[in-house]
């Protein structure tokens, strides 16, 4: 058979922690945890324990003293996740890879049934990669997704169009796509907590309650989600896609937690330059120009701030970019309390072929041959072989690989 | 568990039949360890050069190590203690 529209979503279970359990077996049916101050990824062992992404060390120790912690290696990550892609390209004509993630596009591809696809790739992944997937199949992305996710862990779930409605009835509204905690407080409000009671609102009255989101959600709690329909060949966890891409990503961002909280004016701005020059060459890999940055940073109490800027013309230059983000670094870092976390996100991207470069300054000109020179020998050395600007810094107070500098959450050292 | 870092070349007995390459049997530091189990594998192509990682089993203890093709040189990562 041949289905109009067969999305797959397949996710790496527990992504960091597998890959450890697999390289360790002394490690198989023990709780583990990877990260460094909070927990990247942990192991449904160690879930069991309540413990989960994002959670301090020092709460998981509490809630589990025996579980293994270790620091990880993106590096390694970074190999498995490309090994497991290569077997899905033989299911999938295009492909849309994250780091423990990707999208895959089976419509027109010939199946005795959609399940079985979906098992015959989770078995070919554990065979030849040795890594746990969950294989989700739908009509669009957010079927897709919400299918694998109740496949978890190590499983396979087809939801027929047909069914699409009849399935999200009874789940929370925090299960749909651009639910979170506040629309989901205003919808409690209403006593709507599920879908189905979502599905009796009409569009105009979501569409006043939320403006356009309004109106998506009224199309996705009736299994309906236009969100890139197709999907294209890219890897947008990747600095390098071999493949142009098709469909752009909204937004690109890199963060990471400190080694050591700290006040120190110098390190943070040459961290935030580390961050903003990794997204700004992804972004060149992928033909982009930036048109919005936003500067996130956490203080060591926990408190969150962030800010964004658009800029006056879009740019695919580091020193602009790390100009817009020092000045909004400058107007959130007004508290005297150390910072653990750094983050930049770069959005409202527009494609180079937008932009002419017939009334380029010189100056403006070298500066963006410059970016393309240093990404050339980056792609062709990896990112090491090169450290630039405020970045400069970081030298000699961090460790070093070909990736670039060994960040404290190896699931951001992208 | 103790994972002890040790980046030493090593000498490798590896069987490359079938287009594969297993590692078989490794001499480190005048000793001689059998591979029992090959417990994953993962390919780096990061840099410019192409390097075959293994995670192994040999004498009770897991072993990482790695074959660089540019300098066809086995080496011994890391031994979990």
């Amino acid at each position: 058979m041949k289905l109009e529209n067969l999305i797959l979503h397949v996710d790496i279970d527990a992504f960091f922690a597998s890959v450890e359990q697999l390289l360790i077996p002394a490690l198989r049916g023990r709780p583990v945890i990877v990260g460094s101050g909070v927990i990247a990824s942990c192991s449904y062992e160690a879930r069991r324990f309540g413990l989960k992404a994002g959670m301090p060390l020092r709460e998981a120790r509490r809630l589990c003293p025996r579980v293994e912690v270790l620091k990880g290696d993106a590096q390694i990550y970074r190999c498995f996740a490309e090994h497991v892609w290569e077997v899905c390209r033989r299911y999938m004509p295009a492909l849309e890879t994250y780091l423990d993630e990707a999208y895959g596009d089976a419509t027109g591809v010939s199946v005795n049934s959609p399940p079985e696809l979906g098992e015959d790739l989770r078995r070919s992944v554990a065979r030849e990669v040795g890594l746990p997937v969950s294989v989700g199949l739908g009509a669009n992305r957010m079927m897709a997704k919400i299918a694998s996710s109740a496949a978890k862990p190590g499983g396979v779930k087809w939801i027929p169009a047909s069914k699409a409605r009849e399935y999200l009835a009874p789940l929370p509204v925090r299960k749909l796509p651009g639910v979170g905690g506040r629309t989901e407080q205003v919808l409690r409000d209403m006593n709507i907590t599920t879908i189905g009671r979502l599905c009796e609102l009409p569009r105009a009255t979501l569409e006043g309650m939320f403006g356009m989101r309004g109106s998506e959600l009224y199309d996705r709690c009736r299994g309906i989600d236009d969100r890139g329909r197709k999907v294209a060949a890219v890897n947008v966890a990747d600095q390098k896609s071999s493949t142009p891409p098709a469909r752009k990503p909204k937004t690109i961002s890199r963060e990471t937690t400190f080694h050591h909280p700290t006040c120190d004016a110098v390190h943070i701005e040459g961290m935030l330059f580390y961050l903003l020059e990794r997204a700004m060459r992804c972004a060149r890999s992928l033909d982009l120009y930036v048109g919005a940055i936003e500067t996130r940073i956490r203080y060591d109490d926990w408190k969150q701030v962030d800010a964004s800027h658009t800029l006056a013309a879009p740019t695919q230059r580091d020193d602009v970019a790390f100009a817009a983000a020092r000045d909004l670094l400058g107007r959130l870092y007004r508290r005297r309390v150390s910072l653990r976390h750094v983050g930049v996100t770069l959005s409202k991207f527009s494609p180079a072929a937008m932009h002419g470069r017939l009334f380029e300054t010189a100056p403006a000109a070298r500066q963006r041959e410059l970016c393309e020179a240093v990404d050339g020998i980056r792609d062709r050395f990896g990112h090491a072989a090169v450290v630039t600007g405020a970045s400069i810094d970081l030298l000699g107070k961090l460790g070093r690989n070909e990736y670039g500098f060994i960040l404290r959450t190896p699931s951001l050292t992208k | 568990m103790n994972i002890e870092k040790i980046d030493e070349p090593i000498g490798m007995l590896a069987d490359f039949s079938g287009g594969q390459c297993r590692p078989v049997r490794f001499m480190w530091k005048s000793r001689s360890y059998d591979v029992s189990t090959v417990n994953g594998q993962w390919i780096d192509r990061e840099g410019g050069t192409l390097s075959l990682h293994y995670s192994v089993q040999a004498a009770g203890q897991t072993w990482l190590l790695h074959l660089n093709i540019h300098d066809v040189q086995w080496r011994l990562d890391q031994v979990v203690v």
